[in-house]
């Protein structure tokens, strides 16, 4: 990317994921810039042709869809990787939309993001996973899908339809388009981070850490207003997100906060200690302040990643000597990586291993 | 085949420079004529940190193996194949599907022709180039053939292959060229240091049969897995033997240099280590090393299991490179009880095989008694010799039997 607006393309892969992006672009794309672009890819012409995107990319040769076989999505994907490229072109963030109930979602959203990461974009995916109350059969099938999109792509933003929904007297509907949230939220924080100068600013190099660290991935909006509507907020945008991850499993979290200009300093140091106990000690932490004058009280977007990373936390399978706890200065002492200062870190999903295994672990050494 | 070539090869290893000279004959034996070493400098994590030093130690490696081979030929080394490894590595699988439009239907080598220039496009990046490619399988009509002797003269309007390719940064390999031309070579072709090692430890059925070659550098652990006689799958974990060392600087808060010998000195058995007249608890130094050790052979483990290949190493796992013998082997031996674990050292006989397949390279070396067969560090530089004299006896060449940039580059 070079002096340019980074371009993010938004794509619903399958059935499921065109509905999203349709509703989506129906709702927000005139209110964005032309550096956001949605597109739908589908395997069945019908289907694809009702819808009202206005990019619309037909992948496989029969036109039918896939009869809810992944391996005929991810086939139908390979044969049209040249349409494919030609829409992922120059792309620096590709978001993902699918369900992992059908085919063409379960199937060609591996694929598709394995292009887009090999082209240098970073990928995140919100896929949508059956109904609690869904045959056992749907549920295996969407969870062997979530197993191989994971593969292809470092973030991953899983939701369950219907988690989370409290008043079950809302349309059935309503609990569909849910799952949109994810996507808006996104779709948002990017706007804000890309076109906006904050007090605090939350940089698109930072964004673009957080976003690039593998793992589950969760993102929340909360909007307050009153004397603690800072703090309110964040606790909304936490409760707000459509899984169940937890924010204490983060490895990295990005927070956008807007307020209106009066905003004070006990709000904000109430605000980010409310989130201080909401994360680990090692969670690394992006703050983007922004203050909009049309801003009523406060509005924040919370997007957490490297949730249930396999390589986040190893744990020992060895027992630690009978030393005693580490001295202060003997943890100082680590931070240097020896040897290895001075080169570039070996960072894999989110681990500098070049810092001795036994201090990640936490196991004592004796002198 | 030419009567006779003569062929160097550099690996540019983060503890130790080689180089070595081969002389290839026309019944494809490979004669190690030269060979030289000197000290690493400049690499770190088997990517190069220090331009100068790094080719001043290529200069020094280079400068010996040529005084080696003056009293057998004259020689100079000028264009060498070298080393790749380290973080910048990746693997990538593609499938490309080229419509056959010969009015007979007929499969011919113009068209597998066409299927590697699209990989070779397919395969490069803004910011990666291949250094191998190796067709896995090939599709007729979406009927599978197993190699290419399957698929040439046969009939079908539709040819797909599956495509392995193994990637290297640009920025590294104009950094690995700035560094050989800096000591006065040039770079013939780049090889994936697994890949390399496969070519010295491996009889021409295990490279059949399914085998996995892990390489344990002291800058990264690296593994190649091959069946029916190429490369399938690759991986690699940018931490090596470099780091146990570091660990134990940090830990027993010493310097590297010393930590290296209490590395070396480290046995089970004992309780104490003594070292320059000091002495270490055992235990500490067993944590340490356990530790990254563990999670050094998990990560491949795991990286393995992913790829599905456990069920497919047939003739064993085979452990190169220097921390291949160290307490590694063990780690592995614990991880993988199902299979075979070999630590092989480069299958160098004094003494040329007897005739048998002329497509065959059968290295040797009457010069050097048992030098290479017991030192695992060696099996990556010869590896290269073989791997280049191999292409030398392929008719025709393609660049899709792994020898990609061998095209590329020359």
């Amino acid at each position: 990317m070079k002096n340019r607006t980074p371009l993010v393309k938004i794509i619903g892969v399958g059935g499921c994921g065109c509905n999203t992006i349709s509703s989506i672009e129906k709702q927000y794309a005139e209110k964005l810039n032309e550096n956001f672009e949605f597109y739908g890819v589908d395997t069945d012409f019908i289907s694809l042709k009702n819808q009202s995107l206005k990019n619309k990319v037909e992948i496989g040769s029969t036109g039918i869809g896939t009869a809810k076989d992944r391996m005929l999505g991810a086939q139908a994907a390979q044969e049209s990787a040249d349409k494919l490229r030609e829409i992922l072109r120059d792309a620096d963030i590709v978001i993902l939309s699918a369900g992992l109930s059908g085919g063409t979602g379960s199937g060609a959203t591996g694929v598709i993001a394995h292009m887009a990461a090999s082209d240098g974009a970073v990928v995140i995916a919100s896929v949508t996973l059956p109904f609690y109350y869904d045959d056992n059969r749907k549920q295996e099938s969407a969870q062997e899908a979530l197993k191989s999109i994971k593969e292809e792509v470092p973030v991953v933003m899983p939701v369950a339809n219907g988690e989370g929904v409290e008043n079950e007297n809302i349309s059935f509907l309503e609990v569909l388009r849910a799952t949109d949230k994810n996507i808006i939220c996104l779709i948002e924080m990017i706007n804000i981070v890309v076109n906006q100068a904050g007090y605090e600013n939350l940089d698109f190099s930072e964004f673009m850490k957080v976003a690039s660290t593998s793992g589950d991935a969760m993102i929340g909006i909360g909007e307050a207003t009153g004397e603690q509507s800072l703090s309110l907020a964040i606790n909304l945008a936490r409760d707000s997100k459509s899984s169940s991850l937890s924010l204490k499993d983060a490895e990295k979290v990005a927070l956008i906060t807007m307020t209106a200009p009066d905003v004070s300093y006990k709000q904000i140091k109430d605000a980010r200690m409310t989130l201080q106990n909401e994360i680990n000690r090692q969670t690394e932490v992006y703050n983007g302040l922004y203050v909009d004058s049309a801003q009523e009280g406060a509005k924040v977007i919370l997007f957490a990643t490297g949730i249930n990373s396999q390589k986040s936390l190893p744990h020992s399978t060895i027992e630690t000597t009978e030393a005693g706890p580490m001295r202060q200065f003997d943890m100082d002492f680590f931070q240097d990586e020896g040897y290895f200062k001075g080169t570039d870190p070996t960072y894999i999903a989110g681990i500098n291993y070049d810092k001795p295994t036994f201090i990640r672990r936490g196991v004592q050494i004796e002198k | 085949m030419a009567k006779e070539k003569i062929i160097s090869a550099i690996d540019l290893g983060t503890q130790t420079v080689r180089a070595a000279i081969g002389r290839l004959g026309e019944s494809g034996s490979l004669e190690v004529i030269g060979y030289g070493t000197a000290s690493s400098q400049g690499i770190v994590k088997s990517r190069i940190e220090d331009p100068a030093k790094a080719a001043e130690a290529v200069k020094q490696a280079v400068l010996a193996a040529e005084n080696d081979v003056k009293s057998r030929v004259d020689y100079t080394i000028k264009g060498v194949i070298v080393t790749v490894g380290g973080s910048g590595i990746s693997s990538d699988i593609e499938t490309i599907t080229v419509d056959n439009n010969a009015k007979d239907s007929v499969i011919t080598e113009k068209l597998l022709a066409e299927i590697d220039e699209r990989f070779e496009k397919r395969f490069t990046h803004k910011d990666k180039s291949p250094v191998h490619v190796y067709i896995k399988d090939y599709y007729i009509d979406s009927v599978r053939k197993r190699s290419t002797e399957d698929v040439l003269g046969s009939q079908g309007e539709k040819v797909s292959a599956l495509g392995l390719g193994i990637l290297e940064e640009k920025k590294e390999l104009d950094k690995i060229a700035g560094v050989l031309n800096a000591s006065g070579q040039t770079v013939e072709c780049y090889c994936f240091d697994a890949v390399a090692d496969g070519w010295a430890v491996l009889t021409q059925d295990q490279r059949q049969k399914g085998s996995l070659v892990i390489n344990a550098g002291a800058g990264s652990t690296s593994f190649a897995f091959w069946k029916d006689g190429i490369v399938h799958e690759t991986g690699n974990f940018p931490v090596g033997g470099d780091h146990v060392t570091n660990d134990l600087a940090l830990g027993l808060g010493i310097p590297f240099n010393l930590a290296e010998d209490v590395k070396q000195n480290f046995s089970k058995d004992a309780s104490e280590i003594r070292v320059c007249g000091k002495l270490y608890k055992n235990r500490s130094v067993e944590t340490i090393i356990q530790s990254r050790t563990e999670e050094t052979v998990k990560f491949i483990s795991d990286m393995i299991k992913e790829k599905g290949l456990l069920t497919q190493i047939q003739s064993g796992i085979f452990l190169t490179g220097n921390a291949a013998r160290s307490t590694f082997n063990n780690y592995v031996r614990r991880e993988f009880t199902s299979v075979e674990i070999k630590t092989p050292c480069p299958i160098v006989p004094t003494e040329p095989a007897e005739e048998g397949d002329a497509k065959e390279i059968k290295l040797f070396s009457p010069h050097y008694g048992n030098k290479f067969q017991t030192d695992p560090g060696t099996s990556t530089v010869l590896g290269m010799l073989v791997y280049t004299a191999q292409e030398e006896t392929n008719s025709p060449k393609r660049k899709s039997n792994g020898f990609f940039n061998l095209f590329s580059l020359l």
